[in-house]
């Protein structure tokens, strides 16, 4: 009976789990073997590899996937140094109402992705938008720029706003790895006479390193599937160009009703997802000792 | 401990300056233009500050739209998806805590991954699923989801909590005669309150925010939540800004609310390296 008690207590979060988790996932991949469109739920040939032939040749998919490597790239690279800076900045301050201040500069990360959105289409709204305005009063800029509806801006403006929220992420994590290096270890360079750039490469570097690799891969496979940002913002527009692959999967199934093919393409997204994965265990070297908070 | 130098504190200063203004300016320029008259948001150059600051697109979002009825099923949703989560989490956490059992680690090692999960491919499958269960274009639906989404993460963070309350507490009270049942909710739950509500709180947020799977699953306006009622009206031709910027801010109040008290946890949260954003 004692032996059974984990089981028991499990059995709930098991279930649930398995039901509304791994069972669709399984069904993604038997469901894009079909032709399934929305509209004709009992008609649904199997058309075996089919769709994986067309996704090949579809070239909105590889424009799809080029995105998602921009977005992720883009986005990844300016958090990390931003969030970076801002953790070293928070860790060598000392002064009064750090505590607020520390609150304050991490609150962007309880703003959802669709409000970042709304939040950030207006910023950069071509009529009234307050960046035109700043760059303009700047110089930077002679007339305003519709940066949500041109091709060459609308997906780094969304790359703009997911910087702005990820910067935080980075920061708490990072924060937390420089809050936890003993002050000893400083000391102890100081004495054998470490310039600060020393310290800072043979000290800090080192030791926040664990920290800055796990922060960089979750994030990395979390932005890969995040979709709702750049829905709302641009809608995947002008005629896909900020268009990731997990927005695809989403409007194909969304606005296209091509269920089949969006699963097609969601089976793509997770082997890459998993790919991903196994790397990130591998350089993690991932126990499950280590999950115990 | 070296004294900084006047212009490294100086540059310290500036940089911890421009990272306040860049975090804040958005939210800021968002509550601004929720307070400005519509008339004046539509000059140009623009005004930094509402110079007349007024509520009529608060009245508006509360009278003329369906805002209200958006945020009473946001709040249903949110709350009892929450509930549900945290009451499975509690006993699988526990599990996870007290026991050491075959299958432990690959439980662990299957709830993180799950957080890898693209979420975005559950949608057509969990579609399909519930237009057979008839669940369709009903909040049940999105609290499922919710629920389950937020299972994995909430029971590695209850485990966490968990471990944390010494266990000689529960043995006692069973030596006096308490099942474990009884232990559990005698004992080991209100010792462990904090993080009960702060996994509550982080399931609630997720749940709150959540736009895809509700855009998806419901059609008919007395159904949306919060998300898509807002997500219509930036998909309508003609953008009010100022009503929109208005429910917004009406939106973020308690994600910011429940942001100021878990946030000294989610270091611990994030450091499990699992959190959702």
């Amino acid at each position: 009976m004692k032996k059974a008690e984990p089981y028991l207590l499990l059995t709930p979060a098991y279930l649930l789990i398995a039901g509304f988790l791994f069972y669709p996932m399984a069904t993604v991949f038997l469901l894009s073997l079909r032709e399934y469109q929305l509209m004709d739920p009992l008609n649904t040939p199997f058309v075996g590899l089919g769709q994986y032939a067309a996704m090949l040749d579809d070239e909105y998919f590889w424009r799809s996937l080029w995105n998602s490597v921009v977005w992720v790239v883009v986005s990844l690279c300016f958090q990390f140094l931003l969030g970076f800076c801002l953790a070293l900045l928070l860790n060598s301050a000392r002064f009064r109402g750090r505590g607020l201040f520390q609150a304050i500069v991490f609150a962007p990360w309880a703003v959802s992705g669709f409000l970042i959105a709304i939040i950030w289409a207006w910023l950069l709204n071509g009529e009234f938008g307050l960046v035109n305005d700043l760059l303009i009063r700047a110089g930077l800029l002679d007339e305003k720029v519709g940066f949500l509806s041109r091709g060459e801006t609308a997906l780094l403006s969304c790359v703009l706003a997911n910087i702005w929220f990820g910067v935080t992420f980075f920061a708490v994590m990072l924060f937390a790895a420089l809050q936890a290096i003993p002050p000893s270890l400083y000391e102890a360079a100081d004495m054998d006479g470490a310039t600060a750039w020393q310290s800072f490469w043979r000290v800090t570097a080192p030791m926040v390193k664990p920290a800055i690799v796990i922060t960089v891969l979750l994030r990395a496979i979390w932005i890969f599937n995040w979709a709702d940002l750049i829905w709302v913002m641009t809608g995947g527009g002008p005629a896909g160009a900020s268009r990731t692959l997990a927005l695809y999967v989403f409007q194909k199934a969304f606005l296209g009703l091509d269920f089949g093919y969006s699963a097609a393409l969601g089976v793509a997204l997770t082997v890459l997802s998993l790919v991903f994965t196994a790397v990130f265990l591998r350089i993690t070297r991932f126990h499950g000792d280590e999950a115990s908070i | 401990m070296i004294r900084p130098h006047p212009l490294s504190r100086l540059l310290h200063a500036a940089g911890l300056s421009a990272f306040f203004l860049f975090a804040v300016f958005p939210v800021y320029w968002m509550v601004a233009t929720s307070l400005t008259p519509e008339k004046d948001l539509f000059v140009w150059p623009l005004r930094y500050f509402p110079s007349a600051p007024t509520l009529e697109h608060y009245a508006a979002a509360f009278l003329r739209t369906d805002i209200p009825r958006f945020f009473s099923n946001s709040l249903t949703v949110a709350s009892l998806a929450s509930a549900c989560t945290l009451t499975v989490s509690v006993l699988g956490g526990y599990a996870l805590a007290r026991y050491r059992f075959r299958g432990r680690q690959a439980t662990l090692l299957v709830f993180l991954a799950t957080q890898m999960m693209p979420v975005v491919v559950l949608i057509v499958p969990l579609f399909i699923i519930f237009r057979m269960l008839g669940l369709l274009n009903t909040l049940y639906s999105l609290m499922i989801v919710y629920t389950v989404l937020n299972i994995p993460f909430c029971t590695l963070m209850m485990q966490g909590f968990f471990a944390g309350v010494p266990s000689e507490l529960e043995e006692a009270a069973m030596v006096d005669g308490c099942n474990r049942m009884g232990a559990i909710l005698r004992v080991a739950v209100p010792l462990a309150r904090p993080g009960l509500i702060a996994t509550f709180l982080f399931a609630f947020i997720g749940a709150w925010n959540e736009l895809l799977f509700a855009v998806m699953f419901l059609n008919s306006e007395s159904t949306f939540t919060l998300p898509v009622g807002l997500y219509n009206f930036i998909s309508k031709y003609d953008i009010h800004w100022g009503r929109m910027m208005a429910g917004a801010t009406l939106a973020l109040l308690p994600a910011l609310a429940v942001f100021a008290f878990v946030q000294r946890y989610m270091v611990r949260g994030l450091a499990l390296g699992a959190v959702k954003g």
